[in-house]
Parts: structure tokens; sequence; C-alpha cells
């Protein structure tokens, strides 16, 4: 497949190089919101006329000024981000936006500012939204949508009004559009697993218009039935998959990676915002009970969309990611795993980090074997 | 049984390190409360709740609702030297050892139907779970046991007050803002609610206000302790005993026994200062632990004191009775919302768990800490007590199991912190 001629280029080049999207808006004196986390509502900042960017780690690097101020048992991602805040390589933006499943982040922030040690940092926002569908959190949540919408009219002085919004709503609709057709073309073939996730991850790192212009492009190029006959694995994650290691060393190993359970992949497009709301309301509305975080509750919902993919006839097996920085989804995944299991769909657990080289080494061999030991059951009389 | 005689020896040796009457007596309230529980629970069926820490009790006492506190349980198992056993059992469960056992191993207690050698007898199946939202294993608790779950979302800081304890008392719709208190007040009638159905008896709120109103009593006593063991010429009592016997009481906190208990505490280690008895006459150095506590291994803190004259003479458990739990007001709902809306998290939040720190260190006259490298927010609390010339020893521990280092290590390193980083400061005053 020729990059020059799919979209695939433009979409590459985002996701590599993250934040050259947001210094060229800079130069055009754009407003700049950057958000740490899945459940942020990127309409509400295009509407007022700011380019929201995500802001992900770069792993792997030395993070000598965490290490002084941040424990072991925090997140690699996390101490990666505040390396970036105390060194300024935030400082281009208008804004920084941390979602709650982020809350150490804000804190470690603010409290270096505080200290005088990070005067690079750019003002931040906890936007403090809880994942769960109860009544007695719902006023809490419209009281932090509406501290948000302050936030961002405070450094954009423009409060959108719902035409607006109903506008940014539209365009995020065809955007799902085109990362849905993606995820069909994925079921049958139609491209690798890291391809695809650098085409549903290009999107938080472009302005949507650029964006739309490109996936367009890429769907418009692929053809089921592109990728050779390899098992489909389906990836449970326990942490977010802003990078490509993992789908990369599975591949490698053999297997072919048709969806995954996460914001970065398969669930970066989500439902459609509720038409029968107003546009705020809708947007609350997703951002609470779609956006893939961890943090949603009842585990009913946070897991529908595992338990209706995970039988699909496309999957033939179930990979679960569990590096060494998890502390929540291990006690999920006995659960998981024998629910997949009585689907008839082989599992593997990966515990090993894929952001390293030793790691991604492990996983390719575990992998492999995992995709042989498969063959050989399937192929046995 | 190796562990059952472990805990023979470890109960031998708690006896003769003992040095309060009120922690015998509460160790045997405790064994008695245990007992009734069991009649109630297991013979009667009558059904009970279990919790994390975060949980406002004082709304069960009020019901009469039996209840259980997951990480209290679990420093029992610990106590009991049962933790590695429970935390490999946890493994063979499938569930990897990255994850905190620090409440699980009430989890574990109850998955292990085959081992007829448990802490207190074991736990039967609860019928109401309550924690913190994030706390998966309290969720896959109430689901193997059937059990309704209430979870608890704490809001997010936005306002951080460094001096956070002085204003907890009387000042905390300032300090922990009207929205975040609102959110909490939502969640606790929704735990009223669902507490009321199993109990089957509506909440009386004054009797809820007249046990609010004794705990408020009750952690004035543990603060008045506080402040004799940090004004007293030397240690008067021994931190492991302190932490122990503190945790005992709040987990009954609201009842008249607690309240009797935590006044003849108070009694007790005033008249040890009182009367000059010191835990080490010879006292050298005064040690602060920052950390989730070394349930497994209490005996950890006095090894110190014949060849160093070292004592430890302060941890979170007893300072964050009165800075966390106090809160005055004619509201006990919206009171005790305010506590739960960040209890624990104070202690960690950086800038404010260091803080606080370093003004116990000050009030202690402290020379030295050790911390805990597994708890969240502690380097900043090392950063800050080091950079206001406090030296801090960091060590991997788990405060309930056996991870981390073993014991010779763990000795090794806290020596060689005495005689390289607090002697020579000694020396050069």
């Amino acid at each position: 497949m020729n990059d020059a001629i799919t979209g695939l280029t433009d979409l590459k080049r985002a996701y590599e190089n993250r934040n050259a999207t947001s210094l060229a808006a800079k130069l055009d004196a754009r407003t700049i919101i950057g958000y740490v986390g899945a459940a942020f509502p990127r309409e509400l900042a295009l509407a007022a006329d700011a380019l929201p960017i995500a802001i992900t780690p770069q792993l792997g690097r030395p993070t000598p000024t965490a290490d002084h101020y941040i424990e072991p048992v925090v997140s690699a991602e996390i101490r990666d981000l505040f390396e970036s805040g105390v060194v300024g390589e935030f400082a281009h933006l208008d804004l920084l936006v941390i979602t709650r499943p982020y809350a150490k982040l804000y804190y470690y922030l603010k409290e270096i500012y505080r200290q005088g040690r990070a005067p690079r940092l750019p003002p931040l926002h906890m936007f403090d939204l809880m994942q769960s569908r109860r009544d007695a959190v719902a006023t809490y949540n419209e009281g932090r949508m509406r501290d948000l919408v302050d936030a961002i009219a405070r450094v954009t002085n423009k409060r959108p009004d719902d035409n607006e919004l109903a506008r940014e709503i539209a365009r995020s609709r065809r955007i799902r559009g085109l990362q849905q057709r993606l995820q069909d073309l994925r079921w049958q073939r139609a491209l690798t697993g890291v391809d695809a996730l650098i085409a549903f991850g290009a999107g938080a790192f472009l302005d949507p218009q650029a964006y739309e212009a490109a996936l367009s492009e890429f769907v418009g190029t692929l053809a089921s039935g592109a990728i050779p006959d390899r098992p489909r694995w389906l990836v449970v994650t326990s942490e977010p998959l802003s990078h490509s290691s993992l789908h990369r060393a599975l591949e490698q190993a053999g297997g072919l990676v048709v969806a995954e359970d996460d914001a970065w992949g398969s669930r970066a497009s989500g439902e459609d915002r509720p038409t029968h709301l107003l546009p705020m309301q809708a947007l609350l509305h997703a951002t609470c009970f779609d956006a893939a975080t961890g943090q949603v509750f009842p585990a009913e919902l946070r897991e529908a969309w595992f338990e209706s993919h995970v039988i699909k006839p496309e999957v033939d097996a179930v990979i679960f990611y569990i590096p060494p920085s998890d502390h929540q989804v291990g006690w999920d995944y006995p659960r998981l795993k024998a629910f997949a299991e009585h689907a008839g769909k082989p599992t593997l657990l990966i515990r090993h980090d894929a952001r390293t080289e030793h790691g991604s080494t492990q996983i390719r061999a575990e992998a492999s074997a995992f995709r042989d030991a498969c063959a050989a059951r399937t192929t046995s009389p | 049984m190796t562990k059952t005689v472990d805990a023979e020896s470890s109960r031998a040796r708690r006896e003769d390190s003992t040095q309060l009457e009120v922690s015998r007596a509460a160790r045997a309230y405790q064994r008695e409360w245990f007992a009734t529980l069991r009649r109630e629970v297991f013979e009667e069926g009558r059904p009970y709740a279990i919790s994390g820490p975060t949980v406002p009790h004082e709304i069960w006492e009020a019901l009469d609702l039996p209840f259980i506190t997951d990480v209290w349980y679990s420093g029992l198992v610990a106590a009991k030297q049962q933790g590695a056993y429970y935390s490999s059992y946890l493994a063979r469960q499938g569930f990897h050892e990255g994850l905190s056992r620090y409440g699980a191993l009430t989890l574990a207690v109850i998955m292990d139907e085959q081992n007829p050698d448990k802490p207190w007898g074991g736990l039967p199946k609860p019928a109401l779970v309550c924690s913190n939202s994030e706390d998966r294993s309290a969720q896959l608790l109430a689901r193997m046991s059937g059990a309704a779950y209430v979870p608890l979302e704490t809001p997010s800081l936005r306002v951080l007050h460094p001096n956070w304890w002085s204003m907890s008392r009387w000042q905390w719709e300032d300090l922990d803002e009207p929205f975040r208190i609102d959110v909490m007040v939502e969640q606790l009638k929704e735990l009223v609610a669902v507490s009321e159905r199993i109990a089957g008896r509506k909440l009386d709120y004054e009797r809820l206000a007249e046990i609010v109103d004794r705990v408020n009593r009750q952690e004035e006593y543990f603060d008045e302790i506080r402040t004799i063991i940090a004004r007293a010429p030397k240690l008067p009592v021994r931190v492991g005993e302190v932490m122990s016997q503190v945790m005992r009481i709040q987990w009954h906190r609201g009842t008249e026994w607690a309240l009797d208990a935590a006044r003849a505490f108070r009694d007790e280690v005033q008249q040890r200062a009182d009367a000059g008895q010191w835990v080490c006459p010879n006292e050298q150095y005064r040690l602060m632990y920052v950390g989730q506590g070394l349930w497994s291994n209490l005996d950890f803190f006095t090894e110190f004191e014949q060849r160093y004259g070292a004592v430890f003479v302060r941890s979170n458990y007893l300072s964050i009775a009165s800075d966390g739990y106090l809160r005055y007001g004619n509201d006990p709902l919206r009171a005790l919302a305010s506590r739960y809306v960040t209890m624990s998290e104070q202690m960690h939040i950086p800038g404010l768990g260091s803080a606080w720190a370093l003004h116990e260190a000050r009030e202690h006259r402290i020379d030295g800490g050790l911390s805990n490298a597994g708890w969240w927010g502690g380097r900043m609390t090392t950063v800050a007590l080091e950079e206001a010339g406090i030296p801090v020893l960091e060590f991997p521990l788990d405060p309930v199991g056996e991870k981390g280092l073993d014991d010779r290590r763990m000795r090794e390193m806290v020596a060689e912190f005495i005689e390289t980083r607090l002697a020579p400061l000694r020396q050069g005053a």
C-alpha cells in the first residue's frame, strides 16, 4: 500500500509528530487547549474556536525530575507527563485540561508550580467528571461541565452557543462515521492493527477538518481481505494505548489485531451523541458514559463493549494486556478471561511493558507461542 | 500448623511487649466483639457490611448494622502472620501480585472456603459492600457475595490548602468547598437508603448526631495523646502499640466503649509521661514513620531502642485521627460528607501530605523519618522533609504481606541510616 496516495501519510505524520499541529496553529495565533485523558468533550473546545490536542507521554525516555519528585509506584505515563510539564514542553498550550483519571498528575503539577519549579507550565484545569451512572453525582457533573466551559472561555474569550456546539457535534458525527467504517474494514482484514491504531489516534493530534479529509481518503482506499489470513485478536488493555508498540509486537508474532477495548482504537468513535438532548447535555452524557476509561461505573456499562465484541465470529482470540503499571484491571481479569473462554475464545495474558525493547521481545515470543498453540488446537483431530 | 505456631509466638511476643493495660482490655473486647459478630451473623443470619476505611461507619452504627473494615481486617490477618498465605492465595486465583493486598486480604479470607485456620474465625459473606469507586477488589467482593454495592466517588480537589489541618475542625465548608461536600452528601444519602433496606429500619438522625458527637470527643482524646507524646521529654509509649490501640478504637468509634477506651488510653499515656516511664530512657533519636502501617511486623519499631537509643514517636494513624476525623457542626451527615471528601487523600496529595508531615515533624522534634516508598505522594513528602534538614529513609514495604524487603535487610538499612545520616547531624550539632 502506497502511503503517499492513501491519506495514511498525513495520519502517520500527525501520530508520530504529535506537537506539529499545535505548534503550527500557535504560529497562527490560534488558542490551543491540551487535554490529558479520553473523557474530554473536544467539541466544546472547537466550538469556542480553540484547537484541542491530546497530550500523551513520550514513553521510554529518562525522567530525572519526575524520579526526584514522584515515587516509583506511580505510572510511567504520569511521570513522563510531569517531566514534560516541568521542563516546559507544554508552554505552547493556552490551557491544559487534566481529566479525572489523571488527578494525581494535576496534584503533582500544581504543587511543583506552587514551589516555583515549573514556571513555564500553562494554566491547569481539573475536569473532574465522575463517570458513573448515578443520580447522586449528576448535579456535580453538570457543575463540572459548566466549570470547563468557563475555563475554556477564559482563554478563548468565547462562550459557544447551541448552534456552534451543534455544528461541532455534527462534524464529530461525520468523523465517527468514518471511524466506524474503518472498524468495519478491520473485521474484514482490510488493514493491520498498527495502521488502524494510527488512523484512529491521529485524530487526537489534528485539526478535525484535516483529520476528516485524511481519514476519508485512507478509508476510501481500503479493501477487505487485503491482509493475508492470520489469527484475529481482540486486545483488552489496562492502560491507554496511545502508542502502537503492543500492536507492532503482536503483529510481528503473526497475529492481526482487529479490535481493542480502548479509546485510542476501536472505541475512539464511541456512540453518536444523543439527539434528543440539548447539545451541552448530549456532550455531557457522551463524555460520562461513552468515553472508554476504567472509571465508568457500573461494571456492566464499562464491560458492555467487551462482552458484545468478544463473541463476534471475527474474533479468534483475546489478548489481555495488563502491564506492571496495572492496579485495577487485574481484579477483573479472571472474570473477563472466563467470559472469553466461555465464548470459545482462547486468551493470552501479557504482563510485559510493550514500551520497552525487552518487553516487546518478550511479547513477540509469548504471542508467537500462543499463535502456534491455538493453531495446533484448531488442526488437531 | 506453622501459621498457628507463628500466630502463637507472635501473640506471646505481643503480650510481653505490651505497655498499656488498655491494650489488653481492647484486645479482649475485640475478641468478644468478633465472637458476637460471628454468632449473630453466622448462626442467626444477621446481615452485615464490609467497607473500605474511608466510609462513614457512623451511619451503620446508628442503624445497628454490624460492619467490618477491609483494611483493618487485613491488618488483623497480617498480625496473625497469614498475610503471605492469603496474598499467594489471591495470586493462585489469577490476581497478579502488583494488585494492592492492603484491603484485599479480606476478600481472600472470604474466597478461601477450604482453609479452617482463619483469623478470628473468618468472615461470612456480607450483605452490603461500600468502598471508594476505584476499589475493584471491593466490587468483586460484592459481586461474589451477591451483596449490594454502594460506591463513593470522591471529588478531586480544586483548591489546595497546605495548612488543611488548621481548617478541618471548624472551617471545613471553606476547606472542602460546598459543591464537593454536596456530592458526598448525595452519595451518603444513597448509602443510607441501601443501608436502611438491609438493616430493616430507618435512620434516626438524632442518634446519628449523638454518635458523630461521641466520635468527636473520642478523637479529642486522641488529639490529647498526640500532644502528650509530642511534648513529653521522652517517648512514653511505643508507636506500634499506639497504632494498634488507635485502630481498635477507631473500629468501634461512636460507641460508648470506644469513648471510654479512648479516655482510658489518654489517662494511661498521661500517667506514664507524668511518672517518667519512658520507652527508652537512653533516647537519642526520635523517628517518624510515614505511610501505611507495618502491620505484619509492629515489633520492627522497637528494634533500634537498645543499640541506638532510636525510638519511633509518630505515625499517621494517631495524627489523622484528630486532624482528619474531627468535624464540628450541627448537620451530622454534612459533617461526615466533609470528613470523607478528602479522607486519607490529604496524607498523599503533594503539598498537603508534605506540609502536614513537616508540621508534625517539628511538633514531635523529629530527627529522621522512615517512609514507605509504596505510598503515593510520599516522595514529595520526603523531598520536603529533606529540604527542611530532616533525613528520610525510603524503603519498599507491603503493609500486610510479605512483599518488599526481608526483616534482616530492613534492619540493616535503618541501622545504616542512623549511623550515616542521623549520627553525623547529632555530632555536628
